[in-house]
Order: structure tokens, then sequence, then C-alpha cells
């Protein structure tokens, strides 16, 4: 199996570079997780991405893989795979991208309960949660393959994108959330959504950005 | 050589759901409060994987009470529980769950208003809370939300090296910021500890990269006291392959709709361990049974034993199994067709840190709080009360530390953390040419087979000398030299402390001669009433016995 890898280190490379890898491996279902870590662990390559769960439930693994974004961990290796950083983000090294203004945008957002000032007690508080749209869109695991993906924000970043309106949704969709998120989405930039659907495809979760933004 | 100073009342090392919830409590009580995080914030531990629930006994499915919920975490425990952190644990349970959901956690509800609560191992009752099987996730969700509105400095991928102590007392960190490739030394009055447990110790785990006990050393480091280290619960049923997924959870529910295991010579083997449940036997003894199963060469060429669903229909396996179709077919087995590869992983510590009510440790200014601490679940742990662990003592471990912003930074020993800079980054300048993997293979390796769900005398005290041997080899690690997100640098700073966890470990196994919970040793397969006691293990590898706290369940076959 062949693997090109983008190699940068903005202390010490002067500009990117690909490095080129061949390894035996016939495992059935390897992922391209599975991949780095042999490159790292067998090879030494000293590649830099993320991992942690391996299950497809931290979203701390999305890289471009043939230039489209996915997991590391759940997404097939394949013979003369490209492995490049998400796009719209900037690298930090290899393969690990900065997520600080996305981090700023969304703390902009208020991302939490803006709730009253009664607290429940003893039985729990009947919220009517039941909205199966409400449940699906909280779990968004965040890993910014969706932003990744998405063309309005690669050119325009006015544009919140989609991470951020989904995270608008599960607010404007919690029965106990007192903010005009609708508003704030508006703000955001969500007409300059072309509803593409790129987003959607892209989600590990398999949610449906593009018409929950619409909502 | 320094090229940051940080200050902060309390630093929270660790953020997972105890890290989170600490945080959250410190912050409330207006201290200043900084999360540093190994990996990313929320996403980097157990606590976001955690899929079953949360046991808070509120009786909502079917009568329950505190005390039933006490007497099942004790016994489950074998006695070795504090019974005074139990008594907590049982009583805020549910208190804390309703924070979570004013917080903005949504739990799964019946269809009335109250919560829908699962049957679990080891639970009288029907008393595991959850969302769906992502309960975990929600409940960081839910965490990192209330920590914005607090507006909770949180400083991700920051590996915590050492804890710096004064008098007696601790008085900070330093840390590697993995992003920017510097050394920083943090200055606080209270540290709260939540690193989590250290199941990457072994070559199977169910455990995320991060979870490598970092805390564990770091706490033994500063001179406190653990307990329990020996006891760590492995779950029988986990994927073999790819490697990539090696050691990830294969729910329990397999077996509970009729799953079958078998060996490489087509026996369903646990009628010889097990003839009246079978495969329904309890998790210990299906573990135990796999292993020596697989120690006599019985394994399937993968290195496991078949876990076969295939005479079940197709409708079951897709209804109730849908997550494990999904799964297996990720890695390119039906599971309607063919049987999974199957073996045990490590899945959690039940040791730890030794903590009080307020969750501080034996050093002063030191507090501890989820999988790190040891005393909640004795010598194993029932599920669902983890989750519960995270939040009922990180809020104690925050309220309590908050309280130390009131008093004055203590000053730091300079000449401690020069001395830490060199070793840190001594491995990017090391002479020899051993890879930092390959030290980590062997010790894995040696811990599965000395120190894993079966255990002798003999094994134990190989496994002491390959220990002693690999933290030889150390010296002549050498990683890449960049500074800047350096990956061998952070694997190499994770063996070293990898290695005193697995002294303590090790040292306290060969000195529990009995059996209990899931601590089996093959050479004391009985378990021992006058072993109603805790190992406790500090500085120097310093063991001691105290016997267990007794406030309401008396000890079984003890007077
Ligand atoms: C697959 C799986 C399923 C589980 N299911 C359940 C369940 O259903 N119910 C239940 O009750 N329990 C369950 N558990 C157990 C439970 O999830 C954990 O015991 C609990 O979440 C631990 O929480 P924590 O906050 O202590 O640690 P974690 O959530 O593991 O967090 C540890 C944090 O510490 C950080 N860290 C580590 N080292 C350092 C360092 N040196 N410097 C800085 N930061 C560091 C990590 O990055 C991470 O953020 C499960 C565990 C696993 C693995
Ligand atoms: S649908 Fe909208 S958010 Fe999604 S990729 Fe297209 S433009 Fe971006
Ligand atoms: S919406 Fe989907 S693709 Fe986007 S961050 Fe969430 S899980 Fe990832
Ligand atoms: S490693 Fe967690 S989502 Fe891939």
């Amino acid at each position: 199996m062949r693997v090109k890898v983008f190699r940068y280190d903005p202390l010490r490379d002067k500009k990117p570079w690909y490095q080129e890898f061949k390894v035996d491996i016939k495992e059935r279902g390897m992922k391209v997780l599975g991949v780095l870590d042999y490159l790292n662990t067998e090879l030494g390559a000293g590649i830099a991405y993320r991992s942690s769960c391996r299950s497809g439930q931290c979203g701390s693994c999305a890289i471009m893989i043939n230039n489209r974004p996915g997991l590391a961990c759940r997404t097939p290796a394949r013979d003369r795979m490209v492995l490049e950083p998400l796009k719209n983000f900037p690298v930090i090294r290899d393969l690990v991208v900065s997520h600080k203004s996305t981090r700023e945008r969304m703390a902009r957002l208020r991302p939490f309960l803006h709730r009253g000032t009664q607290r429940f007690t003893g039985e729990i508080e009947p919220i009517s949660l039941r909205k199966t749209k409400f449940k699906e869109l909280k779990d968004c695991i965040e890993c910014y393959s969706c932003l990744g993906g998405c063309p309005v924000k690669e050119s325009d970043d006015n544009y919140a994108g989609p991470t951020l309106m989904r995270l608008i949704a599960r607010f404007e969709l919690d029965p106990r959330d007192g903010a005009d998120r609708l508003a704030m989405a508006v703000e955001e930039g969500l007409y300059k959504c072309t509803t593409c659907g790129k987003c959607t495809v892209v989600c590990p979760e398999g949610f449906r950005i593009h018409e929950d933004v619409i909502e | 050589m320094i090229d940051d100073v940080l200050e902060t009342d309390v630093l929270v090392v660790g953020g997972g759901g105890a890290g989170a919830r600490a945080a959250i409590e410190a912050a409330r009580n207006r201290a200043r409060v900084l999360i540093v995080v190994k990996g990313l914030y929320g996403r980097s531990g157990c606590t976001v994987m955690a899929e079953g629930g949360y046991n808070a006994a509120f009786g909502f499915a079917e009568e329950d009470s505190p005390q039933l919920h006490f007497e099942d975490t004790v016994k489950g425990g074998r006695f070795l529980n504090d019974q005074r952190l139990v008594e907590i644990l049982v009583k805020e349970a549910p208190e804390r769950l309703i924070d979570l959901e004013w917080y903005g956690a949504a739990f799964d509800r019946l269809k009335t208003t109250l919560l829908s609560q699962r049957a679990f191992g080891g639970s009288s009752a029907r008393r595991t809370c959850h969302k769906g099987d992502r309960t975990g996730h929600e409940m960081m969700n839910a965490l990192k939300e209330e920590s914005m509105r607090l507006c909770i400095d949180v400083l991700e991928e920051v590996m915590v090296t050492s804890l710096l102590t004064s008098g007696g007392a601790v008085c900070g960190a330093t840390g590697y910021h993995i992003v920017t490739g510097q050394f920083l030394l943090i200055r606080a009055k209270a540290v709260v500890l939540a690193t989590g447990g250290g199941s990457r110790i072994y070559p199977v785990t169910t455990n995320p990269f991060q979870k490598t006990g970092d805390g564990y050393a770091l706490a033994y480091g500063a001179g406190a006291e653990l307990m329990d280290m020996e006891m760590v619960q492995f779950h029988p049923t986990a994927m073999v392959y790819p490697k990539s997924a090696r050691g990830l959870l294969v729910t329990e529910a397999v077996r509970g709709e009729g799953g079958r295991l078998y060996n490489r010579k087509g026996e369903r083997f646990m009628a010889a361990y097990d003839p009246e449940r079978m495969e329904l036997s309890t998790r210990d003894v299906v573990t135990r049974a796999l292993f020596t199963e697989l120690e006599m060469g019985y394994g399937t060429p993968e290195g496991g034993v078949y876990l076969d669903v295939s005479h079940l229909p197709d409708s079951i396996i897709e209804g109730k199994l849908s997550m494990m179709v999904r799964q297996f077919s990720d890695a390119g087995v039906d599971i309607r067709r063919e049987p999974m590869v199957i073996s045990p992983s490590a899945h959690h510590f039940m040791g730890g840190v030794r903590i009080d009510e307020n969750c501080e440790t034996s050093v002063r200014n030191l507090f501890a709080c989820g999988e790190v601490a040891g005393g909640v679940h004795g010598a194993n742990r029932l599920g669902g009360n983890s989750l519960a662990e995270t939040q009922v003592f990180g809020r104690r471990a925050g309220l309590a530390a908050s309280a130390r912003a009131r008093d004055r930074f203590l000053p730091v020993d300079m000449d401690r953390v020069e001395e830490e800079y060199r070793r840190v980054f001594r491995f990017t300048k090391g002479r020899g040419r051993t890879s930092v993997y390959s030290l980590r293979k062997s010790l894995e390796e040696t811990m599965w087979k000395n120190a894993g769900i079966v255990r002798t005398g003999e094994g134990l005290r190989k496994a002491l000398d390959d220990i002693r041997s690999i933290r030889k080899a150390l010296g002549k690690v050498r990683v890449e030299p960049g500074r800047r997100y350096n990956l061998q640098l952070v694997h190499a700073l994770e063996l070293e402390g990898m290695l005193t966890t697995a002294e303590m470990m090790v040292r306290s196994a060969l000195m529990r001669t009995e059996s209990r919970g899931a601590h089996y040793r093959a050479d004391y397969p009985a378990e021992d009433p006058a072993w109603v006691r805790n190992i406790l293990v500090k500085k120097d590898m310093e063991l001691s016995t105290r016997p267990s706290v007794v406030t309401r369940l008396k000890p079984e076959g003890v007077p």
C-alpha cells in the first residue's frame, strides 16, 4: 500500500512537502488511523496528527483523505491515498490544524443554555425533549469535517459555517433556551449558505446539516 | 528555560467529566480556574466514550434507594471500598444528574416526564440513566457549555509533566505545551487532578490514547499516597482486529441477546467454566475463561475467540445490535454471517490516589477526582458508577479547592523547575537509537502477560524485572528534536510515568496474596477474609496496608 502524507512544520520547513511511504499492511478493515499509527510506531515517521477514541466518538481525527474530509479512525485505508490537513483551517504541523478562530467564533455565539432562574427540583423538569431532531443535533462530535468541506466557508469568512449553524440550531430547538437564536444565525451569515449539501455528505454522524439550517 | 508563567487559583489537570465538573464548581465559588488538558477539552478522555449510563437511585423505573445502591456497590467492590465515599456517591449522584440537565443535557425520558433507567450488571434495580448509547457524550457537551457560560479558561494540548511542592504542599505544575512547544510553569493555590485512568499500560484496551495513567505518577511524584493499584477491570469482550480497532468495546448486549463463545476447535468452552450460566456468567469469570483458552493455545489465528450471533435471526441482530453491526462492518465483518473475533480488554482502574470526603489527597492543596482517585469502587467497579463518580467527586473537589483561593501563592523552587525542564527535553538530545515505541510495547506486553487478568507471584516478579530493565533502556531513547507537536516526546514522557504506575501496580499485586474482585492470583485463588485491607503505596515504593473503611456494611466472612 502506498500513502502520501502532507508534511509541514512551520518552524522548520520553508514550505509544505509530501512524503511517500510504502507499507506492507494486508489486514482486513484497516483504517486510515491504523496506517498513521503504523507509520509512526513502526517506521518512526514522526507525523503529527490528532486522535483519541479510535471509534468515531471524539471527533479529534478529521483530516482530508483524498481531498475529502473524513475521520481517520473510520475511513478505510486505500492504496495510493493522500492524507492532508483539514481544509479551511491553519496548519500547526503536518495533519494538525488550529481550531482557535473557530472556537473563538463559537464562544461569540454564547453557546450555552439561556435558561430562566428557576431551578428544577426533585422530579426532573418535564421538558419536551422528545423532538428527535433536537436529540440528533446534540450528537455532533465537533469533528469539523463539515467546515472542511464547505465551499462557501472557503471563500467567505463572514459565513460561520455548518458546524456553528448546527450549534445554533441545537439551542434554537431546545425548549429551555430563551435567546433569539434565529437572529444570531442570520448575523452569522445563514443566508450565505447555498444549501449545496456538501457538509451533509461528509458528516460522519449523518446529519442533514443543510436541511436543518433552513429549518 | 521557562517559556511562560501562568497563575491561577485552581489548576485543574484533565478535561474529562471529573475535571470539567471540578472547574465549574470552583468557578461558581469565584475562584480563578484554569483547565489544562493533554488532548482536546472534553474529547480526549473516557467520559466522552461512555455509552451505557449514569447510576442514580431515583427509583423511577422500579423500587430503588440510595441504601440499595450502597449495598450493590460495596458488595460489587468486595468490601475494599472506602464506605464513606460510597455513601457520598449514592446520596449525591441524583442531585448531580439534575445539575447536568440544568447545564443543558437531556437524558432519555420514559413516556412520562421521568427519566428512563436501564438495568446494568451488578445492580439490583434498574438504576442507570442514559441518553441512548451516548450518555458520556451528552454529559460532556453540557459540561462544556456550562464552562463556557462561566468563562473558564481552558488550555488544550498541554501535558502536565510534574507537580511542584513547597514545604510538603502543592504549589503548581510544569507542562509541555504540545502545540507551541513551550515549557510552562503554572503556579496555583490548589491543584485538582482529574487525569482519568491508565488502561493504556496494557496493549489491548477500551481506552483512548491519552489514558496513560499520568495522574498516578504525578501524584506519586508529589508524595501522595495511592491505594488499590492492583485493581484493574478487564472487559471480557472487545474487538481484536483491525489493529486500529483493537480493544474497542463489544457491548455486553451481544451475549445478552444470545451470542455464543467458541474457541478455535469449535467448542463452546464456557461449559467448562460455568455450565449453568454459560456466556451469561459474570464479567470476571468470562474474562478469566477467555484468558485461559487463549493461554492454552485454543485462540483463533488473530488471537481471540469467536463470539457468534449468526444463529440468531437477522431481524434481531439488526434491531438490537445495530451499533455492533456498524462497528464490525467498518472492520469488514458481517456479523449476521460470520462470527466476531473478540478478546478481553483493559477497561478501568479502580485504584488511585487516596482521597478524603473533600477529595483532598495526603498532600496539602492536592485534590483528586474521577478515575484517577481510588476508594469508591473497591476491588471491582459496577457499570454506570463511574460517570456518577466524576460528577459527585468533581463537584466536591472543585468546592474544596476553591476555598484555597484565599491563601497566598507558595514559593516555587526554581531549581526543581530547571531539573524538570532538563528531564522533559533530555529525550530530544538522547544519544541512543532506541525507539520509544519498542519500549512501550515491551512494557505493555509484560503487563498483559504478567500483571493482567491472571497473575502469579512468579509472573509479577518477572514484570518487576522487566520494568526495571525498560527504565534502564529509557536512557537510550532518542526522539526527534522538533519542539512543536512532537508526539514522540509526548509518548516518551508518558512512558516514564507509565513505568512508575506499573511498578506500583505490580508491587501491590505481589503483596495481595489472595484473589478478590478483579485481582486474580492463580497461586492464591481464594478470597481471604484477612485481606479486607487496602494496600497503600507512596514515595520510594513504600507499601503498607490498612483495614478498609467500614461505615454501614460489615464485610462478609469477617467476625
Ligand atoms: C469505552 C468506555 C465505556 C465506558 N462506559 C461507561 C458507562 O457506561 N458508565 C460509566 O459509569 N462508566 C463508563 N466508563 C468509565 C468512565 O467513562 C470513566 O471512568 C470516566 O469517564 C472517567 O472520567 P474522568 O473525568 O476521571 O477521566 P477522563 O474522562 O478519561 O478524562 C481524563 C482527562 O485527563 C487528561 N489528561 C490525562 N493525562 C494528562 C496530563 N498529563 N496532563 C493534562 N491532562 C491530562 C486527558 O486528556 C483527559 O481529558 C467507560 C469507559 C470506557 C473506556
Ligand atoms: S450546504 Fe451550506 S453549509 Fe453546507 S457545505 Fe453547502 S454552503 Fe456550506
Ligand atoms: S455536524 Fe457532523 S461533520 Fe460537522 S462537526 Fe458535527 S459531526 Fe462533524
Ligand atoms: S479518534 Fe475519535 S473520532 Fe477518530
